[in-house]
């Protein structure tokens, strides 16, 4: 399936939904996105991986890569929406401890300043 | 509902060693695991295992894409499934090619410790050209009846 990424914003969070999925071939898009999101030091950085079907290392590579901007900035970075599949692949990239994984958008995006969601 | 393989059945792939073949590798990989019987869980670990060797060689092996072949072949043994990918290019130190084993490449890393952890058996081996990676993933307690679902 094709890589769909979009990036809304929920109060001061930006949320980005990712659907398909995230390979070698199509990361840079990803990495794109949320290299921008970084620069922007936006307050909370969120990944919607409910339409998520496969993540490679790279696309792993680039969340890590996202969660060190973030805390180089000082600003939060959370994902949500990971199916067992998903699970599974953090699970065997030993990465499960390493992010700030929510059940839902509004647990995500509740730590945002004004961050209520719908989901 | 899809009969399951017999055994001793295999399957060989001879692609370009490119990253937008890797979709096909993934969607092919997944149908031959589903019906050699694993569960669905399983089958997902086959699928990153042999998607993450593939992006290794792209990006290692071959040191980018190229249109020069990478083969691999899946075989259905009794007690399991046998993975074998060939490429032909550079050639990697096998006591390199594990977790942790250097920290020169983060990607290519994250790909091994995914590959060693997916599967029963992983054994990289030098060759007169280029190297081959054989995997192996036994069946687990949970053998599906075959439909992949």
């Amino acid at each position: 399936m094709a890589l769909k990424i979009n990036a809304r914003e929920v109060g001061s969070a930006a949320v980005v939904d990712v659907t398909g999925e995230v390979d070698m071939h199509n990361s840079p898009e990803l990495r794109k996105v949320l290299k921008r999101l970084v620069g922007a030091k936006k307050p909370l950085i969120v990944v919607n991986m409910s339409g998520l079907d496969y993540i490679d290392s790279s696309g792993l590579a680039t969340l890590v890569e996202c969660l060190q901007g973030t805390m180089k900035n000082g600003t939060k970075f959370s994902i949500f929406g990971l199916n067992p599949r998903i699970k599974n692949i953090f699970t065997l990239a030993r990465l499960e401890q390493v992010f700030r994984i929510c059940e839902s958008e509004s647990e995500a995006v509740g730590a945002a300043p004004g961050g209520k969601s719908e989901g | 509902m899809t009969d399951r393989l017999p055994e001793g059945d295999a399957m060989r792939l001879v692609l370009p060693c490119r990253p937008d073949y890797l979709l096909i590798v993934r969607r092919t990989v997944r149908e031959f695991a589903s019906m050699a019987g694993f569960a669905p869980a399983e089958v997902d670990d086959v699928v990153s295992a042999v998607d993450e060797a593939c992006a290794n060689v792209i990006r290692h092996g071959y040191g980018g894409p190229t249109s020069r072949p990478l083969a691999i072949e899946c075989k259905n043994r009794t007690d399991g499934l046998e993975v074998r990918l060939r490429d032909f290019g550079r050639h990697t130190d096998p006591q390199q090619l594990r977790p942790g084993a250097t920290k020169k490449r983060p990607a290519g890393g994250l790909g091994l410790v995914i590959i060693y952890e997916a599967m029963d058996e992983v054994n990289y081996a030098s060759k007169p050209e280029g190297m081959e990676l054989t995997m192996f993933k036994s069946f687990g307690t949970e053998r599906s009846s075959g439909d992949g679902s």
